[in-house]
């Protein structure tokens, strides 16, 4: 959870970004990536480095998810943005003239360490009040 | 000689353990030896500093139970020492969590609940902003204390560009006030929503307090920045775009992703072992 203390009106603010939806695409790429045993999603050769592999310098990719353009979460001061947990997320940088000022809080579920091993099939396991408005539940 | 700088460095110790965790605290005090033994028994981290440093001072317990140390500063706030992680996972085990029931500041407010379609919103998208959530007056004595401690020097620059207040600093009362459902916020009631009444600890037990500096330069590059992010330059860090996945910390770069067990590691030492174990896996 995001609390902002400076207002965060134009992108490129050094704002929150995130990819929207992309907790779900991720949790079955994951589920494949651990039953293929293989060690990393994108492989590097021999001789080739990070920055070669970047696409900026002509590099490829490797077999890293595509997430699709980050999503700015502009704020004003007060504003709360509540993300899962796994959301792909990441900070923009900051062009403007002013520090941004922002609070994050992790919270936890009374049930933490019974959830602790069953990610992997169930992303929404400690939102009950999400899964009983998706399921239609009084 | 020795014995007295073992008890001198024990006390330093203890009183930092206690300032960062005030949970432990109670587990110290006089009638929880039971506890204690559990803890003891569970915990080699703790068995291991009472080894080494001996069990804390009496005079260090009756001193930070009556309040005259920052480790209290959470009982004076009137919210009770919140059990932290390794207090919480005690409990647990032993079949003594607290009941879930939400302290009064924390409570549910209808009219602050979440709608069918904000949840499901959350639900689709992962995310959710809730405009106006804290009142301003909440606000404004968070950033006062993030300026004030700022001011003081109780910083922490370990990450470029992004500086937080240290540790202490950043479980104030001032920080975890924007949580007083009591003074108007409506984050309590938000958070429940989410994962049911009474399902969440609250208030949390801290926070990170990010003040992001702005780059040198005000032209924003041909990619948006956003490249410059998450490709890593020297303002955003090597690993921008991280996710927790099962357990698994994903760090997103720009050509690869890479896939270690977090084991309760804070992010900070999660960079650090990005650094010694690149491409390495194990089991989540």
């Amino acid at each position: 959870m995001g609390v902002a203390l400076s207002a965060q009106a134009a992108p490129r603010c050094g704002e929150l970004m995130v990819h929207p939806g992309a907790h779900w695409q991720l949790q079955g790429a994951v589920r494949d990536h651990v039953a293929s045993g293989s060690a990393t999603f994108s492989r590097m050769d021999e001789g080739e480095s990070e920055a070669s592999l970047n696409p900026i310098n002509g590099g490829r990719a490797g077999s890293k998810p595509n997430l699709a353009p980050p999503v700015s979460v502009l704020l004003q001061p007060g504003d709360a943005v509540l993300c899962h947990q796994k959301l792909p997320h990441l900070g923009a940088n900051n062009y403007s003239p002013h520090v941004r000022h922002q609070l994050y809080f992790r919270i936890a579920h009374v049930a933490l360490a019974e959830h602790r091993d069953q990610w992997l099939d169930d992303l929404l396991l400690p939102f009950e009040g999400v899964r009983a408005a998706v399921d239609g539940a009084p | 000689m020795r014995a007295w700088a073992n008890g001198q460095v024990g006390n330093v110790v203890w009183r930092k353990v206690f300032t960062d965790h005030p949970g432990l605290i109670e587990l110290f005090s006089p009638g929880n030896e039971s506890t204690l033994a559990t803890a003891r028994a569970q915990e080699p981290k703790l068995e291991d500093a009472i080894i080494r440093f001996g069990p804390p001072p009496p005079a260090l317990i009756e001193e930070l139970l009556n309040g005259r140390s920052s480790a209290s500063r959470v009982i004076a706030n009137g919210w009770g020492v919140r059990p932290n992680g390794f207090r919480a996972n005690l409990l647990a085990r032993a079949g003594m969590m607290p009941s879930p029931q939400a302290p009064p500041s924390a409570a549910f407010l209808e009219e602050h609940a979440l709608s069918a379609a904000q949840l499901q919103q959350f639900f689709a998208e992962g995310y959710l902003v809730i405009p106006v959530a804290v009142p301003t007056a909440l606000i404004e004595d968070a950033l006062r204390h993030v300026n004030s401690s700022v001011g003081r020097g109780a910083v922490d620059r370990s990450k470029p560009m992004l500086v937080g207040l240290a540790e202490g600093a950043a479980r104030a009362p001032e920080l975890l006030s924007v949580f007083d459902s009591s003074r108007g916020s409506k984050l309590p009631t938000a958070v429940q929503s989410l994962l049911g009444r009474g399902r969440a600890m609250l208030p949390p037990f801290g926070c990170q307090v990010a003040m992001k500096y702005p780059s040198p330069g005000a032209a924003i590059p041909a990619d948006g920045g956003v490249a410059a992010a998450a490709h890593g330059d020297r303002c955003a860090r090597k690993s921008s775009l991280a996710c927790i996945v099962h357990d698994v910390y994903f760090f997103v770069q720009s050509t690869r992703v890479v896939i270690f067990p977090t084991d309760g590691t804070s992010m900070g030492s999660t960079r650090a072992l990005i650094r010694r174990s690149r491409f390495s896996w194990g089991s989540p």
